[in-house]
């Protein structure tokens, strides 16, 4: 395949950007565990968090259950095992022993989105810590009323430097590096807040997952909530029907009636509501009744008591195009929503059994046609838009906490509770040894049994 | 080289992207606009044919072409948009002729992911909207209101996701588009929406059609009354409309990719597939009931990209290659463009080693594929040769004064003259002319009024009848002076003898008559007395160059009055004045015994010199002739790099000539070779035709099959490369590769070795290895199996080249995919899959080579890309930019030294020097990193610093050191290093690496150039330019955009003299700085 797309794109038959989609998607569907790449983690706890930097897509923080965090360099290892297995150990570790330390397990690990000068931590002993990564030191702390179980800073801001946070408490605080205050406090959420997400088209949107089963939207600019989803809201019958005739078009869809795509079901399917909703359809349409919600902060007690999942939503993900969100729930589901419209998409993923009390973090490829979401001692990729399993990733020996897909190697990272980092990458089936590296890989082939099961 | 770069295109976009065809710059007037990546151009439809307009760059890659014609206007206007998000509206400015911009803005999003399946432009035939489909999931909408004018664009949410085209409907009462989509099970379908406009939403359109044929790629809208649609498939075209009529036939399996409207009812399409062959599809119908579908084989011609229909019949067929002949009955190619796209690869081959290179490029696709020859400077192609030694002069005469063509030759010799003159079979044969003086040199011969022929002899000046071949008049020289230097027109002689004598003879009534002589205080080196008045006859100024105080004058006739004098400076005697009209602007041209050439801007009537410049053109004395080429003037400059000097755009262009050495030169224009050229060389006089007169010249050699790899021996004269055949049988496609070889100079296949099957060649190059005497061509494989993710095996295959015949010698397994290989220390490297990999050349005992691995390095993705520069090799990755490595060897291990960890998709790389070296990359950008090995710490010396970025805007496949144009050792520029990049449009473009100060120079000149030349539509420089990919958008940095900058010489005067003062340097400054960095390429 390689050698033919080169040949394509070369002759300009192939785009650039369909070439880089391809060689991207192909690679994403071969990921395996690594041969070629380990972690060595120094964590003496299960692995609570995972993120690259987004400016060099270069150092991999990872926070855990011992109150440390580190950070490896995954382009470059520090030392090869056997010729070829990249060993990549910890370039920075704070743990308990630091100073400034965390006492209790940290939750989550962020990167300052601008630079790789600075990061965030929250922890279990209430305080979110913002760290300078070159002398590693502390250089700013929040103490928050309860355990912190989520941290994130937007990826796009360019006016704002807020990390929202989440924790057992029911608010969600925003704190400002530039003040070293709180500057907002989110209420809306009547039990704890298990997962944030910061919007990746607009810098001032952040999504919230609580315990209570609900993903608020808040407009940071505004006062309350804007929107609340709804699982039991959908898509269908969004857009009003072509109105004149419309019966004249069932003749013209019999034309093969054989046919059975999701489509074609999906307009059978609204007939009903079509009818009832005839003329009331304007003020109905959700897509355009955000507009006038934002109006109203204070939302209709029926709207506001609306639940994305049953039980604590435990993870939330944007897809990198802005247009969708990913949550996952203690109800053992996943779901993907319309941001746009806030509608439940409907895509039935197949059954799965996550983790119930601890967030989880998602990855989602760039295109974005996978989602990997772990799920217990294994993670699962899903396609995203039909749901289906694509891959489960056996190979942690505990359950698996958290999952981070780097676009940029089209590499995923692991952590687990077994405090092992694990590296999937695209497999390479063909080794290019030559002879003389032929002893070599026999060696490497032992070793690779020894992870394998 | 340096970090400071120069970019310029040598050779334009030739790919055409886009056509439309419409009544753009006038209501009666019809145009074809064409599209050419970065370009557009406007054409004129006329009954002789397509007259271009316009040509003007785009500051962006253009996305869509459309024209439109709002309400209340009489013309159209013309919507582009860039793939960079921009676009723009132009107007005709029929006054000034020139294009207007209407509107412009950006339609880029936060939110969304850019389609793969390339941007989607699209107007509503009732002119209410422009719809765009930029990214995933989004349906972009720009209304338009009730005058025409734009309004503020709003997105809808477009649930389908993989959209692959989207058409307006004709006839509907509200914009209703047709969405032609894959949904997640592969299969394809229709849907229509309406748009509503003041929702800001689609409203369910009034008709879908679901699972179509797998291949339904295109949608072409039926224009009212019938209105509809007709899908496009692989297997099937499908009409269906809102009348739930659906009509289908099938065709034969076919990949359709472009399509013309015949009528404007719509019951008539062209369509081009994929073989190039050409269709005619018919919708029958009755009233406006469609009945069927109907399709007609027209022919065969190139593979199309566009397809416009102008009129009559005319079919504008937008070729993604080079046409080929069409042998259809019912297609006639009525003209033809060169496309020089894709250019896969390309070698420099300097074949007269005289430091200027000709590029081989492996163009075209498929059936279309060929070599082309590109070269820089102007061909003579040899007529007709005769070996003669010690040819001192050269002039050709007439049989009579108004025969427009030429009939004898005059070759003088060092002690005689000897007439050449063309018989009734077309051959030249030695003649007489009894007039003439036969015995002594001519220095001077030249057709006169009243029919007769003069002859300048170092005694005498004789005046011949044409008819009778008879001395009618003969003036001799004066007694112990014999005439050094001559010239005459058809009324006037001027001449000048030893000790500063000029004489000036006019001819009145047949008779020679002295009209003024004078003496001047040094010796007389050269005289010209071209006319460049309104009067071709006669001339009212004299030019003539001096000894000793090196200068030279202008004179008026007839009474030798001084008018100018201008010194030249230096030591070097002027050899050859010659004043002359290039274009209605007159020059005095005046070149030096030493190959230096100065220019003069002449005032034909005050005889004023201005605009002085100095060009160095050779190394030894120039003898300067007129000669005339297609009805235009042009100047030869003989010397030991011959070149003619022409105008264009009222500018002195100079341009080579593929010859060694002329030491004389005139024209000979005969009935049987028109416009050729008698051309005196050492020991040989020939007979040759020229090439038009322009810059590059392309030759194409056909294949009929694709070449993908070239490399050039200089050793065995020969080329080689790797190509392939499509096979296409009923059953099954296959494809043959070949290795072929070629003579470097007839371009003559001498030999083929035909690789096994699925077996692909890769790459190829010419070297020799360490205590082997011998060149060898070495080819890396593949074999590429269906089956096979990722080729798991190939070979490198060793020739020798042997009586013209390519021999193997060694091959050589691999455990993957060959995809560069590099000479090296005298041994082979090779880049395999993920690997770097060294072989030795190993002797056997029985006396054969064998390859033998040395070390290796791992940790690409896939190296496609390798350069090696002593112990140093770059990596160009596929998707993680460029690495360098180093061979250590003591310890015979490849290492790496460093790498640029930005996520670049590489599509080229190349070493500038030793610290810096260039890549191209998949988003059209280019960027230069260096080493660092002064750094202070580890992790900064592992870290190529990126020093240089620029958006190109186009895709480069290749880059090599070489330059297109004469080095000369002692001009500034000969200096200047230079890489040639070839692209898939079909642009050969130059980098040069420039001195820090002439960057600094150039770059104020370019930001103040941007401020006197506005783009097309307002777009902006300082934005197209910038480096753009997905993660990052930045300002260019130490590349200068060569062609803005040499557009500065297309600027009016007035316009020069602002920007000059912008820059605080004179004008004459400022445009001999810029026209030194045209001579770049």
């Amino acid at each position: 395949m390689w050698c033919e797309a080169v040949r394509r794109r070369e002759r300009g038959e192939l785009g650039a950007r369909r070439f880089e989609t391809a060689a991207r998607a192909r690679r994403t569907a071969s990921l395996a565990l690594s041969n070629r790449k380990e972690f060595a983690t120094p964590h003496n706890g299960a692995v609570n968090s995972l993120q690259v930097d987004l400016i060099e897509r270069r150092y991999l923080l990872s926070g855990a259950s011992d109150g440390s965090a580190a950070i490896f360099d995954v382009q470059n290892a520090i030392e090869y095992e056997a010729g070829f297995i990249a060993k990549h150990r910890s370039i920075l570790l704070v743990d308990k022993q630091h100073e400034n330390g965390h006492k209790f397990a940290v939750s989550m690990a962020v990167w300052y989105p601008v630079d790789t000068g600075l990061f965030v931590t929250a922890s279990f002993d209430q305080y979110v810590k913002v760290w300078d990564t070159n002398s590693t030191q502390v250089v700013m702390d929040f103490k928050m009323p309860g355990k912190v179980y989520s941290a994130a800073m937007s990826p796009i801001a360019t006016t704002h430097m807020l990390i929202a946070t989440g924790s057992a408490d029911v608010q969600v605080r925003l704190c400002d590096i530039a003040s070293g205050a709180f500057t907002h406090t989110l209420s809306g959420h009547r039990d704890g807040i298990m997962s944030l997400e910061w919007s990746t088209s607009s810098e001032w949107i952040l999504m919230s997952g609580g315990c209570d089963g609900a993903i608020r939207f808040w407009d940071i600019r505004r006062a309350g909530c804007f929107l609340v989803l709804d699982q039991s809201r959908s898509q269908l019958g969004r857009r009003p029907p072509f109105l004149e005739g419309t019966s004249d078009k069932d003749p013209l869809n019999s034309l093969q009636p054989s046919s059975s795509s999701k489509i074609y079901s999906a307009q059978q399917r609204t007939g009903k509501s079509k009818k009832q909703s005839h003329k009331l359809h304007k003020s109905q349409i959700p897509g355009h009744g955000h507009i006038q919600q934002r109006l109203h902060p204070g939302l209709s007690s029926s709207q506001n008591r609306a639940t994305a999942h049953y039980g604590a939503v435990t993870g939330l993900r944007t897809t990198t195009d802005g247009m969708y969100l990913l949550s996952s729930g203690s109800d053992s589901r996943l779901r993907l929503w319309d941001i746009d419209s806030g509608c439940n998409t409907l895509v039935n993923f197949e059954a799965m059994r996550l983790q119930t009390s601890k967030p989880l973090q998602l990855a989602v490829t760039e295109d974005p046609s996978l989602v990997f979401i772990p799920c217990m001692a294994s993670i699962k990729a899903y396609n995203l838009w039909s749901g289906m399993t694509f891959q489960t990733f056996r190979g942690h020996y505990e359950p698996v906490n958290c999952c981070y897909y780097s676009a940029q190697e089209q590499e995923l990272y692991t952590g687990s509770n077994d405090r092992q980092i694990l590296v999937w990458s695209p497999s390479t089936p063909a080794f290019t040894e030559m002879e003389d590296d032929g002893k070599r890989q026999m060696d490497f082939v032992v070793d690779e049994d020894n992870w394998s099961d | 080289m340096s970090v400071w770069n120069y970019v310029v295109t040598a050779h334009k976009p030739t790919s055409v992207t886009h056509s439309c065809v419409g009544n753009f710059t006038g209501p009666n007037q019809l145009n074809l606009i064409v599209a050419k990546c970065t370009r557009i151009e406007i054409h004129l439809l006329t009954p002789q044919g397509l007259q271009p307009m316009i040509d003007v760059p785009i500051y962006g890659r253009i996305a869509t072409l459309e024209l439109f014609r709002p309400h209340n206007e009489t013309q159209d206007f013309l919507f582009i948009a860039t793939e960079r998000y921009k676009f723009c509206v132009l107007q005709w400015d029929g006054e000034k002729s020139e294009l207007l911009t209407r509107a412009m803005g950006d339609v880029s999003d936060r939110i969304g992911r850019p389609t793969d399946n390339g941007q989607i432009g699209i107007i509503d035939p009732d002119c209410r909207l422009i719809g765009l489909h930029l990214y995933d999931g989004l349906f972009k909408v720009i209304p338009f209101d009730n005058k025409g004018q734009l309004k503020e664009a709003f997105n809808i949410r477009l649930e389908e996701l993989q959209v692959l085209d989207i058409k307006f409907l004709y006839g509907c009462v509200k914009p209703t588009i047709v969405v032609l989509y894959q949904d997640n099970k592969d299969a394809r379908h229709v849907k229509t929406y309406e748009v509503a406009l003041k929702d800001k939403d689609f409203v369910e359109g009034p008709w879908s059609q679901n699972n179509l044929d797998n291949g339904a790629g295109l949608l072409i809208p039926v224009p009212a009354p019938l209105g509809g649609v007709i899908i496009i498939g692989e297997e099937t075209i499908v009409y269906c409309n809102a009348n739930s009529t659906f009509r289908a036939i099938p065709i034969k399996q076919s990949i359709i990719r472009a399509y013309g409207r015949v009528d404007p009812d719509g019951s008539r399409y062209l369509l081009g597939d994929n073989a190039g062959i050409l269709h005619l599809l018919v919708l029958t119908h009755e009233r406006e009931r469609v009945t069927g579908l109907k399709i007609e084989y027209l022919g065969e011609t190139s593979i199309a990209s566009s397809i416009s229909y102008l009129d009559n019949g005319v079919v504008y067929l937008v070729k993604l290659n080079l046409q080929a002949d069409p042998n259809g009955s019912y297609v006639e190619v009525l003209e033809r463009y060169v496309n020089l796209g894709p250019i896969v690869d390309f070698c420099v081959v300097d074949l007269d080693r005289q430091g200027q290179g000709q590029v081989v490029t492996c163009s075209g696709a498929f059936k279309d594929g060929s070599l082309r020859v590109v070269r820089n400077g102007i061909g003579i192609n040899e007529q007709a040769s005769v070996e003669l030694q010690g040819i001192k002069g050269l002039w050709s005469l007439k049989s009579s004064f108004n025969d427009p063509y030429d009939m004898y030759l005059v070759v003088s010799f060092i002690s005689e003259t000897r007439f050449l003159a063309m018989n009734m079979e077309d051959e030249l044969e030695e003649t007489e002319i009894e007039g003439f003086d036969a015995q002594t040199q001519t220095l001077f011969c030249q057709n006169a009024i009243n029919d007769l022929l003069i002859q300048v002899t170092a005694n005498s000046v004789r005046l011949v009848s044409c008819t009778s071949r008879e001395l009618v008049d003969q003036w001799n020289a004066p007694e112990g002076f014999s005439v050094n230097v001559a010239s005459a027109n058809a009324s006037q002689v001027l001449l000048a003898t030893g000790g500063g004598h000029l004489v000036y003879l006019e001819i009145k009534d047949s008779k020679l008559v002295e009209v003024k002589h004078i003496q001047l205080e040094h010796e007389i080196s050269c005289v010209d007395l071209n006319p460049i008045g309104e009067n071709p006859q006669y001339s009212s100024l004299a030019a003539v160059g001096m000894w000793t105080d090196i200068s030279v004058r202008i004179l008026s006739l007839p009474d030798l009055e001084l008018i100018r004098k201008e010194n030249l400076g230096g030591e070097i005697v002027p050899r050859s004045v010659l004043l002359c009209t290039l274009e209605g602007v007159s020059y005095l041209l005046c070149a030096l015994g030493d190959g230096h050439l100065f220019s003069f801007l002449l005032n034909a009537s005050t005889g004023e010199l201005t605009d002085r410049k100095k060009v160095s053109l050779g190394t030894q004395p120039i003898s300067l002739r007129t000669f005339s080429s297609k009805g235009t003037t042009h100047v030869f400059a003989s010397s030991d790099r011959p070149t003619v000097i022409y105008s264009s755009n009222k500018k002195l262009l100079y341009s080579n000539v593929n010859l060694k050495e002329v030491n004389h030169m005139c024209p000979f224009n005969t009935a049987a070779i028109p416009d050729s050229l008698a051309i005196a060389k050492e020991g040989e006089l020939s007979i040759g035709t020229i090439d038009d007169i322009q810059k590059l010249h392309i030759r194409t050699i056909p294949l009929n099959e694709q070449a993908r790899r070239i490399c050039h021996q200089e050793q065995s004269r020969t080329l080689a490369f790797c190509s392939f055949k499509h096979n296409q049988t009923s059953i099954e496609e296959s494809e043959t590769h070949f290795v072929r070889l070629l003579d470097h100079q007839t371009f003559e296949f001498l030999s083929i070795y035909q690789l096994d099957q699925y077996e692909h060649g890769c790459s190829i190059i010419s070297c020799s290895f360490s205590d082997d005497n011998n060149v060898y061509y070495c080819v890396g494989t593949a074999y590429v199996l269906p089956e096979e993710n990722e080729p798991s095996k190939g070979r490198i295959l060793v020739f020798a080249v042997e009586d013209g015949r390519l021999q193997l010698i060694v091959e050589k397994e691999t455990k993957g995919a060959v995809y560069s290989l590099n000479a090296f220390n005298g041994k082979l490297l090779a880049a395999i899959n993920q690997k770097i990999q060294l072989y030795k050349w190993m002797l056997r005992e029985d006396g054969s080579h064998e390859l033998q691995s040395e070390c290796g390095h791992h940790g690409h993705i896939l190296a496609l890309y390798t350069q090696t520069r002593g112990d140093f090799i770059v990596v160009g990755d596929l998707m993680k930019s460029i690495s360098l490595l180093v061979y250590k060897h003591e310890e015979s291990a490849i290492e790496e030294l460093a790498r640029d960890y930005n996520a670049n998709w590489m599509s080229a790389v190349e070493m500038l020097d030793d610290e810096i070296y260039i890549g191209a990359e998949n988003n059209y950008n280019i960027f230069t990193v260096r080493k660092n090995s002064d750094a202070a710490t580890d992790e900064e010396r592992g870290r190529l610093e990126v020093v240089g970025e620029y958006h190109l805007g186009e895709f480069v496949n290749r880059l090599r050191h070489g330059s297109l144009v004469m080095r000369l050792p002692d001009s500034e520029m000969g200096q200047i290093p230079t890489v040639i990049f070839g692209t898939i449009n079909g642009v050969i473009g130059i980098i040069a690496s420039l001195p820090h100060e002439q960057y600094v120079f150039l770059e104020k000149l370019q930001s103040t150039l941007v401020k006197f030349i506005k783009g097309v539509g307002n777009l902006s420089h300082e934005q197209w330019r910038s480096f753009h990919n997905d993660k990052k958008t930045s300002e260019a940095r130490n590349f200068l955009d060569g062609d803005l900058i040499e557009s500065f010489l297309d600027l009016s005067r007035n316009k020069m003299e602002e920007v000059a003062k912008g820059m605080g340097v004179p004008v004459e400054e400022l445009s001999k700085r810029v026209e030194e960095l045209t001579r770049l390429h």
